[in-house]
């Protein structure tokens, strides 16, 4: 192992979140490939972070996270196979993405109740 | 109603709804791991014997993540002896080097019915670990409960105990 | 000694603005008192600074038998960052936020008491908060409180990341902007309290357009220190205290909006008191989900129930006070019809949208919460849910922010002011078919409702510039300025999002690699010594060749705390920035390195700029008109 490597390999455990740690390479055959797995590493949160997601932190619960994407993406899997293995292992805490299912649906339709409700107001105010 | 006392009762409403939150708040226990089966493995023990899940079957276990650079997993090992007079527990040897481990366990002692090797926390990822320490309850093959972090007396009686 | 001194004028603050309060009570019938409230308001504001002071000068000189600067300062920090560290954690935050608060209180009572109810409810208000948060601050949070008996002989220092100057100044930046908030809300408040006669808006107008400058800055510039210091390459994330932090600005953007027409007219009377209230109620919002750790969030740096529960207690009864005598006194006013298509009516519209998103936000942050409470099962609420709902409305604005342009004031809508507006459409669409003809770059749909939203605000304001006579009577530059910030900034985030990529990639030491859209060549990697960190450095050139971009991505070790971090290299144009990460050396004796081409970044940063220079036009001229 290189010195400097070892030097800081040491002080790992106390890092915060700004330190890049990665060391592993993420190659891939296509750019499509490659573009998808920023986008889905970016909306799994890590499951042991305070915020953020797998693609910005580096805890190595996420570089084992993001191990297992990279795997799955070049085994063509599809992105709603790879959500479904990680919220099946981790919750729907490890999803940034709400599903579109029961009482998620209060959520997402919550914005566009607000803005009937006031729009209604506006036009009783014009009579 | 009017504009006014639309807003001042919705508002109202939503900081009397955060204030019942905040004491309802309740953020130990995740139950959504309870009552799945535990995953599929195929792989060895420590000792370098083939182990699979049907060493789990019709047994209730507590199934501890550990490994030989992680400091909680010290701190929680004499709870653990203790404990293994009571019930049987399976390790499951976390992104470890195998002769780190045994060294570690002649050190500190081994209580283990079994040590499951785990180099690359594949198995861990499927049991939705996310360090180590952790501890599983399982019954017959079924994870019952889940604690993260170190076992203490304080959370078995808390999430394990009631369950046995 | 200087540490107790601090401490004797902060409780001896403390106790003056107690005094003013039960004084400006029994000033509302006894006006023969009022003429005592305004030196005794003063000396305590002035009793609380020089307490700040005395901690500022403390912390400069190294006074580590005060607890908070021997956890939070270090005697080989510059004298910058011995200052700065004041503010990196929970007390001295809160000290800097009660001490803003009392330089905005301080300012606006020299500036504008007169001895009348309304102007002595402003300041009986303005003590009570003063008193309430200056007591959670001595109470619960003291940052003066000392080591005893043994002095440590050195502080256990800042934390790296927070060794930067944006830390420095953005915290105090984004302070003054919540803070300055109260100035409205204490207007509002007294308008209601008084039944004052007056135009409340027009002496609190110019105080509310600072602090929303300020706020707009403190975002613009934490959005900023996230992209250059935590070295992801993101400049939002939706964390929940960027969300916290968005909603008073929101609300801030609502009300200023609002008191344009009601300081001129009669209209959005009731808006404005009720955006003026509910916006100061969502910055002590922030305070508290910020120090209640109640939200998991990058930046909750204390979880103390005690502290949450006060700051929860204090927020609740001061927003039921405010909103139960909005609902009761605030049906006062006049209803009054506003015309569809004045400029009042377009102003309605954004009250509306900024409305719907300050709630949507609200509901994103607290739905896991709710969840949680429940379902007893966690669930997230990120980045995908926002940009979703974001998405609609920005376009929804953008539409009407462009078609509002020239609006008149109680005049209903003229057909022939549709011209540009349809121009400006025909415009934005031409040049997205043009770039996915030539470029073959396709959108997603929430980058198309992000890039026309923005497009047809710059279109439409250009064309207005161009064509319309009379430009003064219709628009202002500050509004001009503001609104093509805003159109640039928004066209920026739908291309960054579109064109931006990433790279991870493993190099050797002078062998060149191909990436699929890049030639990365690392020459090689040194080690050297900075004032209070060794580091070591990579040179790498991307691209190599004519057009080839040296840049030096290091990763640090802070002496005192042994922590590492990463500093990322970036190489910026006006269309994209090279954003170079230096990662650990693998088994095969390679170098990772992320590599990040992140387009646009220019735009996001000039719009925001664009838009602070527009309020602050927009702050002269209403500076102007009330004089």
């Amino acid at each position: 192992m290189h010195p400097i490597f070892k030097f800081f390999v040491l002080t790992l455990l106390l890092s915060p979140q700004t330190l890049f740690s990665q060391s592993q390479e993420f190659k891939f055959a296509s750019i499509e490939y490659e573009d998808r797995f920023y986008a889905l590493t970016n909306e799994i949160r890590c499951p042991k972070c305070t915020s953020g997601s797998i693609a910005s932190s580096n805890a190595p619960i996420a570089e084992d996270l993001k191990r297992k994407v990279y795997e799955q993406i070049v085994n063509g899997k599809t992105d709603e196979e790879i959500k479904a293995y990680i919220v099946d292992r981790y919750g729907e805490f490890a999803d940034f993405r709400p599903s579109f299912v029961k009482w998620n649906l209060f959520l997402w339709f919550a914005p566009a109740v607000f803005l009937i409700i006031f729009g209604f107001l506006f036009f009783r105010h014009q009579n | 109603m009017n504009l006014h006392k639309f807003f001042g009762l919705l508002l109202l409403c939503s900081f009397f709804m955060f204030l019942g939150l905040i004491i309802l708040d309740n953020k130990d226990s995740d139950s959504f791991l309870s009552g799945k089966a535990f995953p599929e493995f195929n792989t060895q023990t420590l000792d370098g014997k083939n182990i699979t899940e049907e060493y789990l079957a019709n047994k209730t276990l507590l199934v501890n993540i550990w490994a030989s650079w992680c400091i909680t997993c010290l701190v929680e090992h004499p709870f653990l002896e203790d404990l293994s007079d009571e019930i049987q527990i399976v390790g499951i040897n976390y992104k470890d080097n195998p002769e780190d481990a045994k060294a570690w366990l002649t050190k500190h002692g081994n209580f283990f019915s079994v040590n499951i090797q785990d180099p690359l926390g594949n198995l861990a990822i499927d049991l939705g670990v996310t360090g180590a320490p952790e501890s599983f309850l399982v019954v017959n093959g079924k994870i019952v409960s889940h604690v993260i972090g170190e076992l203490n007396q304080k959370k078995w009686e808390m999430y394990f105990a009631p369950n046995l | 000694m200087i540490g107790e001194l601090a401490n004797f004028l902060l409780v001896l603050s403390l106790s003056l603005f107690l005094g003013s309060t039960l004084l400006g009570l029994s000033a509302r019938k006894t006006a023969s008192i009022r003429i005592l409230l305004v030196p005794i308001f003063t000396n305590a504001n002035l009793l609380l600074l020089f307490s700040f002071a005395l901690l500022v000068y403390l912390a400069v000189t190294d006074d580590f038998s005060i607890r908070y600067i021997a956890s939070h300062s270090n005697s080989a920090l510059p004298i910058f960052y011995k200052i700065s560290a004041i503010w990196s954690a929970h007390e001295g935050s809160m000290f800097l936020w009660v001490s803003l608060l009392g330089i905005w209180s301080l300012l606006f009572i020299r500036n504008n008491y007169k001895k009348d109810l309304f102007n002595t409810d402003i300041l009986t208000l303005l003590s009570l908060i003063l008193f309430l948060f200056s007591a959670f601050l001595i109470f619960t949070s003291n940052p003066l409180e000392r080591i005893l008996p043994i002095t440590p002989t050195n502080g256990a220092d800042i934390n790296p990341i927070l060794q930067d100057p944006g830390l420095a100044i953005h915290p105090p930046m984004l302070y003054m902007g919540y803070v300055g908030f109260v100035i409205p809300f204490a207007g509002a408040v007294a308008n209601l309290t008084s039944g004052s006669t007056g135009n409340w808006v027009t002496s609190v107008k110019s105080w509310t357009i600072s602090a929303w400058a300020f706020l707009t800055a403190g975002i613009g510039l934490g959005s900023a220190w996230a992209y250059y210091e935590l070295g992801w390459g993101g400049y939002w994330f939706w964390d929940p205290v960027e969300n916290i932090a968005l909603l008073p600005w929101l609300c801030g953007t609502a009300l200023v909006h609002s008191m344009t027409v009601s300081s001129k007219t009669s209209d959005l009377k009731s808006w404005s008191n009720f955006l003026a209230i509910l916006v100061f109620v969502l910055s002590l919002f922030g305070a508290f989900i910020v120090r209640s750790g109640i939200i998991d969030s990058v930046h909750s740096f204390a979880s103390d129930p005690t502290r949450g529960l006060y700051l929860l207690s204090m927020i609740a009864s001061i927003s039921l006070f405010s909103f139960s005598l909005f609902a009761i006194k605030g049906i006062n006013y006049s209803k009054k019809v506003t015309l569809l298509g004045s400029k009042e009516s377009f102003i309605y519209i954004n009250n509306i949208l900024l409305m719907t998103a300050i709630f949507s936000v609200l509901i994103g942050v607290l739905y896991p919460l709710i969840y949680e409470a429940s379902l007893n099962s966690r669930i997230s609420v990120g980045p995908p849910f926002y940009n979703t709902i974001f998405g609609p409305m920005v376009l929804i604005a953008g539409l009407f922010i462009g078609s509002s342009i020239e609006a008149q004031w109680q005049r209903p809508f003229q057909l022939a002011k549709l011209i540009n507006p349809i121009i400006s459409v025909v415009i934005t669409f031409a040049v997205i078919f043009v770039l996915y003809l030539v470029k073959g770059i396709i959108f997603s749909a929430l980058e198309l409702l992000s890039l026309i939203g923005g497009s047809f605000i710059l279109i439409s304001y250009m064309l207005s510039l161009l064509i319309t006579e009379n430009k003064k009577r219709i628009i202002n530059s500050g509004s001009i300025i503001a609104h093509l910030g805003l159109g640039i900034l928004l066209m920026g985030v739908a291309l960054n999002s579109n064109l931006s990529y990433e790279e991870t990639i493993a190099v050797e030491i002078n062998s060149p690699k191909q990436t699929a859209r890049n030639v990365i060549l690392l020459h090689n990697i040194k080690e050297t010594e900075g004032p209070n960190f060794s580091s070591i450095v990579a040179e790498v050139e991307v691209n190599p060749g004519p057009n080839a971009v040296n840049l030096f991505p290091e990763k640090r070790r802070y002496i005192t705390r042994g922590q590492v971090t990463s500093e990322t290299a970036i190489y910026s144009n006006l269309y994209r920035d090279i954003y170079l990460n230096l990662g650990e050396l693998n088994d095969q004796n390679q170098w990772i390195l992320r590599l990040q081409l992140n387009y646009f970044i220019s735009f996001i940063w000039g719009g925001v700029m664009l838009m602070v220079l527009g309020i602050l036009i927009f702050l002269r001229r209403a500076n102007n008109e009330s004089a």
